[in-house]
């Protein structure tokens, strides 16, 4: 009886304490590698996106002359090399919002780079990197380059 | 001798300590009696629970217990009633445009869905305003059901090419001569642009999608793990857009809505839980807010996060 009831006790301390809600200091599962070292390209947010159909959230990132590029801002075109990264994450419910979904697994990196502007280059480099680890995947990247390169810069003002 | 003080000196306490209880009672607070001018309509199951739940602070139908009116508890009552029909109030619904309508009831669902509603102190001596499984159910389909469909709907790509035009055209122009501040003093930080995001949002219930971006500060305490609390310092500036949906479930995005700031400043913003709250709306980057103190409806919507340093965000490193 005496073990029962110390047994019953446990069980509610147990249930007790797994009710609390655990914070996620950092989502780690969308987290990048530090070995990837991705902000050191020093790259700015160009724009977001969502695919309903494949439950992914991207966000497209830049530098300052790929932006302008893409945004189609003529008086600052240069011929310096434009950079853009594309990451891709799978999708959850936020825990905290009903409502929201926010980025779970990274599933991907691609990275378009090219010396020259896009438009008047045929050599436009293309990377992607798939998976947690973030391992190099070999693609055929024209149609994503295409794909990339069609992304509209959000407006901030 | 000594019995005999302390005999007396008993006595004199409780008779003190009546004669302030029945003292406290005369300072009542008025709870003041408002009509019912615009009422919440929604589906009967919706309303009783509500009623059930909600309306003793969030309507102008409060219905006091006996014990709810002897003080000290009636000040706590008082307060909590005016401070609760300040940020909603059911009673007077119609005050507030459907899709701010909307977000009060998402909200709300995400309060009662957090345990951070009904109060704690209040449930505990109206155990009948507990809301069991079974009424957050009808409360989440209810509010499903509000979330805008989302379909491809040209009048958001004309709002998104309009803001565009104007976009560019203040770009050309100008550069203002002053930054718009909000009403408590904080000013819009155009430098978010720059800073890293750590991560973003889709958000159903009102159809926008949303980037979080955080300043250097941010970023490195996220690679530290040092998020809870936050250190002092740190910005986040909330990006939220129109979702511009295509044939495909493609969501690129749309017009741009507003970007809200959290400013971490322990001892400057003690009194709004060491934060700066600021939001600017549309590319005019208007100030929300009416009153300097329209922090409290961001405070009150964060509350359920307040073990994690009020913010719902879990970041992304990059």
């Amino acid at each position: 009886m005496k073990n029962l009831i110390v047994y019953l006790l446990l069980c509610l301390f147990t249930v007790s304490c797994g009710s609390k809600k655990e914070y996620e200091p950092v989502n780690e599962n969308a987290s990048l590698p530090a070995s990837f070292d991705f902000n050191a390209m020093n790259l700015k947010v160009v724009t977001s996106s969502i695919n309903h159909k494949k439950q992914t959230m991207m966000t497209l990132y830049g530098n300052d002359s790929a932006i302008d590029e893409l945004k189609d801002h003529p008086e600052n075109n240069n011929h310096k090399e434009r950079i853009l990264a594309l990451i891709t994450w799978s999708q959850k419910e936020d825990p905290y919002w009903y409502g929201a979904k926010i980025p779970n697994h990274l599933l991907s990196v691609e990275i378009v780079k090219s010396k020259e502007p896009f438009s008047e280059n045929s050599e436009i480099l293309y990377q992607k990197y798939e998976g947690k680890e973030l391992r190099k995947a070999n693609a055929d990247g024209r149609d994503r380059i295409r794909t990339i390169l069609s992304m509209k810069p959000s407006i901030m003002p | 001798m000594n019995r005999f003080w302390e005999k007396v000196k008993t006595k004199n306490i409780l008779v003190i300590v009546l004669v302030i209880f029945i003292g406290i009672q005369f300072y009542r607070p008025e709870i003041k009696q408002k009509p019912i001018t615009g009422e919440i309509h929604v589906p009967s199951d919706v309303r009783a629970i509500l009623q059930r739940s909600c309306f003793d602070c969030h309507s102008n139908q409060t219905e006091l217990k006996w014990f709810d009116q002897v003080a000290p508890a009636y000040w706590l009552v008082a307060d909590h009633i005016k401070k609760g029909k300040e940020g909603l109030n059911f009673s007077e619904w119609d005050q507030l445009a459907p899709p701010a309508q909307n977000a009060k009831l998402w909200e709300a669902f995400n309060q009662i869905n957090l345990k951070a509603m009904p109060l704690k102190s209040y449930e505990l001596l109206h155990p009948e305003a507990k809301l069991s499984e079974n009424d957050i159910r009808i409360l989440k389909n209810y509010v499903t059901s509000l979330a805008p469909k989302q379909k491809p709907d040209t009048a958001k790509v004309s709002a998104y090419n309009k803001q565009l035009q104007q976009i560019n055209t203040i770009h050309t122009a100008a550069p203002k001569p002053s930054v718009p501040t909000a009403l408590n003093g904080i000013s819009y930080i155009p430098d978010y642009k720059n800073w890293k995001p750590i991560s973003s949002t889709e958000r159903l219930d009102n159809g926008t999608m949303r980037i979080i971006f955080g300043n250097d500060i941010a970023v490195k305490a996220t690679k530290e793990h040092k998020t809870n609390p936050w250190p002092d310092g740190t910005i986040f500036a909330k990006v939220a857009w129109e979702q511009i949906i295509d044939s495909d479930g493609n969501v690129t995005a749309g017009a741009f809505k507003q970007v809200e700031y959290m400013i971490k400043d322990s001892k400057k913003f003690a009194s709004t839980k060491g934060w700066g709250w600021a939001r600017f709306l549309s590319p005019k980057l208007e100030p929300y807010g009416k009153t300097a103190d329209f922090a409290n409806e961001c405070i009150s919507c964060h509350r359920p996060m307040k073990d994690n340093d009020f913010v719902f965000t879990s970041p992304i490193n990059h």
